[in-house]
């Protein structure tokens, strides 16, 4: 019985059913590039921050023993993983690319030698400790001369990091709110436009659970329906997109036992559970308050 | 112990319209109570307080002592599964059929289809909309709309019906089998609350008549 009335819910609310499969397929699509852009980008810190380093070069030629007190007064300091000593011959060696070629023609190696720093680099456990090492290491710097700290590049891609992450969870949260916010008011129209069919129903005893079962129903054959649509488009621009930049990773990967798992958590959520309870809440605010 | 007991109910609708004042009413188990009066007197709006599709402004609403505004909704949905309404404008799902109408409205009172599918059929069969049972509603005439609105109520086989000008659209022939239905219903002793101005209902002379009058309730008779 309940299904001649859904069938007349449908049709008389089409419209409103035709704009929540289009939309679910444009916020079904994006949230998962942005999953796949956030978790590549993600990765590709990971594997960059593997290698990022805290350059300090000591210009003076230092003592062994000033270079050793050195580093073991960094290794004290927290969230010290490694400390790398490159002698000046091996960094003259590593920057000869990099050189004019008029500096060998005007120097010999010797006194480009003579002239070439210490270089100790320092990495941290996480690029996230590197504020807090920066301060600890100004007290160790004062008792060290001539130190010349290089920060730059690792600050730059640490803030973008940081604020990165800011921004994407502030816009993960805005789009989800944009999708509760819009099922909200196409539940509020359709209950609008069905408003007499409601009052007959809740007249001749029906309830507002009942009511909204034929809703729940109707909403999550259009999401399903809407959400295959949507992943076919997502995994042919993935695929195309994969062609481009081949080292990209593909998420979710649902070969992967683990991302099928919250691949499905994730759908049930957004095709089930979000719109049950705010059908619910709504028949019930309207109906039954 | 009363069935329904209205105490000094008043209904008023904004700005300042009083479509009942001061109403006190009583209604036994198995009355039958004819409720007259002119277009406008507030018949509508006492049936509607009585099943609660609006509330009242002052006063209270009591069934078997117990005040309408103690009873929540869910348990209130159970008397109205239990309840035949007629509507005054039929309140029917005007994209179902006939049978689609009657049969949501057993399925919603718990009743058991397999058992009422021949009374579907035997009481189409009495207001002569046997041929129209796969018809929406709005493909039918007023009159029709309103018979089907009738048989959706009594089919129910209510403990109480609420009928609010229950022949108002229709021909005589179906005023006097409505008539015999009702006659039947009161003598199974089911509870009858009936508003009407059809002088064919009021000749009658059955159960208890009041009026009503520009919201107020004039003294009542007996006919018994």
């Amino acid at each position: 019985m309940l299904f001649s009335l859904a069938k007349v819910e449908f049709k008389k609310t089409f419209t409103f059913y035709i704009l929540l499969f289009l939309f679910f397929i444009f916020w079904n699509f994006f949230s998962l590039l942005s999953f796949f852009l956030f978790k590549n980008l993600e990765n590709f810190l990971k594997v960059y921050q593997e290698k990022l380093s805290i350059n300090i070069f000591i210009s003076s030629e230092p003592s062994n023993k000033t270079i050793s007190s050195l580093i073991s007064e960094i290794q004290t300091l927290p969230f010290v993983k490694k400390v790398e000593v490159v002698p000046p011959l091996k960094l003259l060696e590593n920057w000869k690319k990099d050189l004019p070629p008029e500096v060998f023609s005007l120097f010999r190696e010797e006194e480009i030698l003579k002239n070439f720093p210490y270089l100790i680099r320092i990495y941290l456990s996480s690029p996230e400790h590197f504020l807090y090492f920066q301060e600890q290491f100004v007290l160790v710097s004062k008792v060290f001369k001539d130190i010349t700290y290089e920060n730059s590049k690792f600050n730059n891609i640490l803030n973008f990091l940081f604020f990165f992450k800011k921004i994407f969870w502030g816009l993960a949260l805005t789009w989800f709110i944009f999708y509760l916010v819009f099922l909200l008011l196409l539940n509020f129209f359709i209950n609008s436009l069905m408003n007499k069919n409601i009052k007959i129903f809740i007249l001749l005893g029906g309830s507002f659970i009942r009511l909204s079962l034929i809703r729940i129903i109707l909403f999550i054959i259009t999401m399903g329906l809407s959400f295959i649509i949507s992943w076919f488009i997502y995994s042919y621009f993935i695929e195309n997109l994969l062609l481009i930049f081949s080292f990209l990773k593909v998420y979710p990967n649902i070969k992967d036992v683990h991302h099928l798992l919250y691949f499905l958590i994730y759908l049930f959520f957004i095709i089930i559970l979000f719109p049950t309870l705010i059908i619910l809440f709504l028949n019930f605010w309207m109906n039954e308050n | 112990m009363s069935f329904i007991r209205l105490e000094k109910i008043n209904k008023i609708y904004p700005p300042y319209f009083r479509a009942l004042v001061n109403i006190n009413l009583e209604i036994e188990k198995g009355d039958f109570l004819l409720i007259t009066g002119p277009t406008g007197a507030g018949k509508t709006t006492l049936l509607k307080l009585i099943y609660r599709e609006e509330k009242p402004s002052h006063g209270e609403i009591f069934i078997k002592n117990k005040p309408y505004s103690k009873i929540k909704e869910k348990e209130f949905r159970k008397l109205r599964q239990r309840w035949g309404i007629i509507f005054q404008d039929g309140k029917l799902f005007e994209d179902l059929s006939v049978y689609e109408n009657i049969k949501l409205s057993l399925v919603l009172a718990e009743k058991k289809m397999r058992d009422m599918k021949h009374r579907i059929y035997e009481f189409l069969e009495r207001f002569n909309l046997l041929l129209k049972i796969n018809k929406k509603i709005k493909e039918l005439s007023g009159g029709e709309q309103q018979k089907v609105g009738v048989i959706r109520a009594i089919l129910k086989d209510p403990e109480f019906l609420i009928a609010d000008e229950p022949t108002g659209n229709l021909d005589p022939m179906s005023i006097y089998e409505i008539i015999n239905i009702l006659k039947e219903l009161h003598q199974k002793g089911t509870t009858i609350v009936l508003a009407t101005h059809d002088p064919t209902i009021l000749n009658l002379k059955i159960g208890k008549l009041i009026t009503l009058e520009k919201g107020e309730l004039i003294e009542g008779c007996y006919f018994l």
